[in-house]
């Protein structure tokens, strides 16, 4: 549902992959974005019009994906394939941040594009915090790059692990990662990857960058 | 009681009015700054935002209202507002306009409501003397005349 940027890309992708793809836009015009080649069928119409969506096969469908510029009708018809049509797989762009959050506690799967966007240039332009590498199914443990304050250099693994409650995964030192032992000295040009629970994240990067006391 | 009015267009308005009479703190919500004017309603509240916003129903403190009715010209605002107003702000009663037949088989129980009338007489006057049975918690949906 949508044919813009996103939505002709992921139909061209699924073309491409062999599936059975059905474009559903409000806007004739719009299937242009699609390329020459493409084998699926286009459907105009609004979203969650039942009529729309049967003569795109919904109740055939293996997967719904709202992607059109409307927050609101993204959620309407992500609901209606669920809800009206069954459709196992339902996911919905939602630019609105709280939104977008509201949704998925609602158990509809969101991409909250703003807030993924806001997230990725925050990172570009202040490369100074904690960068995310892992997180667990659960969400309740994260593994993150955590920079350090130049105090912490010449001091010991253990001491870094006890002053925040994280725990050391491995040190990344002249390009290889190494797994610490409690007396390695960190030193200059180390990449340390610490797990902890997310909520402790500002926590510890105070601690590690800022060097404000820690449990120590 | 405390009431927001999610569209300040005629019924809305309209809407206000009555419940203002009846002796009700009205807020009138609408995206419009000709319509979320100060003094659009005498004696009501205005707020210029998208209702669709949660930042704009905290703004609104929609988790203080005993009602909040959805009575915009654009029914997939009408029901996500209501949504918003029962799942996150815990509204007790909650009254959505269907504006299009086309939309009506939508507004159903999987948005938390039923289709239904409001006393005809006092639609909105929620008194002892009102015949019609409204459980808490329940959302209307009003269908389109």
């Amino acid at each position: 549902m949508g044919c813009g940027r996103v939505g002709a890309l992921l139909a061209t992708w699924l073309d491409q992959q062999g599936h059975s793809v059905a474009v559903i836009d409000q806007d004739a015009a719009a299937f242009r974005k699609l390329r020459p080649d493409f084998t699926g069928i286009t459907v105009k119409g609004v979203g969650f019009d039942r009529e729309t969506l049967e003569s795109a096969g919904i109740t055939r469908a293996h997967a719904f994906a709202a992607v059109s510029s409307g927050d609101n009708s993204n959620i309407l018809g992500a609901r209606v394939a669920r809800e009206t049509y069954g459709v196992e797989h339902v996911i919905a762009r939602i630019y609105d941040p709280k939104r977008a959050a509201v949704y998925q506690r609602l158990g509809i799967p969101t991409v909250a594009t703003v807030t993924w966007t806001a997230t990725q240039i925050m990172k570009a332009v202040l490369p100074t915090g904690a960068s995310e590498e892992f997180s667990d199914p659960t969400g309740t443990m994260t593994l993150a790059e955590v920079p350090l304050h130049e105090h912490w250099l010449g001091r010991n693994a253990k001491e870094l692990e006890e002053a925040t409650g994280a725990r050391i995964a491995f040190v990344t030192r002249y390009g290889a990662a190494v797994l610490p032992t409690p007396t390695l000295v960190l030193q200059q040009g180390d990449a340390i990857h610490l797990l902890f629970p997310p909520g402790e994240r500002e926590r510890i990067e105070g601690i590690a960058l800022f060097c404000e006391k820690g449990n120590s | 009681m405390r009431v927001a009015i999610a569209g300040a267009g005629k019924v809305g308005r309209a809407i206000a009015r009555e419940l203002l009479q009846n002796g009700h703190e009205i807020l009138l919500i609408d995206r419009d700054p000709a319509l979320a004017r100060p003094g659009v309603v005498e004696g009501a509240e205005t707020l210029m935002a998208d209702a669709c916003e949660v930042t704009a129903l905290e703004e609104a403190r929609l988790s203080e209202c005993q009602v909040v009715v959805a009575a915009t010209g654009d029914d997939k605002v009408n029901l996500v507002v209501s949504l918003l107003a029962k799942t996150e702000f815990g509204v007790p009663r909650v009254v959505a306009r269907v504006n299009h037949p086309k939309n009506e088989w939508m507004f159903d129980e999987s948005w938390g409501g039923r289709r239904g009338c409001l006393n005809s007489t006092h639609p909105f006057s929620f008194g002892r003397r009102s015949s019609f049975r409204w459980r808490l918690g329940e959302t209307i949906f009003l269908p389109p005349r």
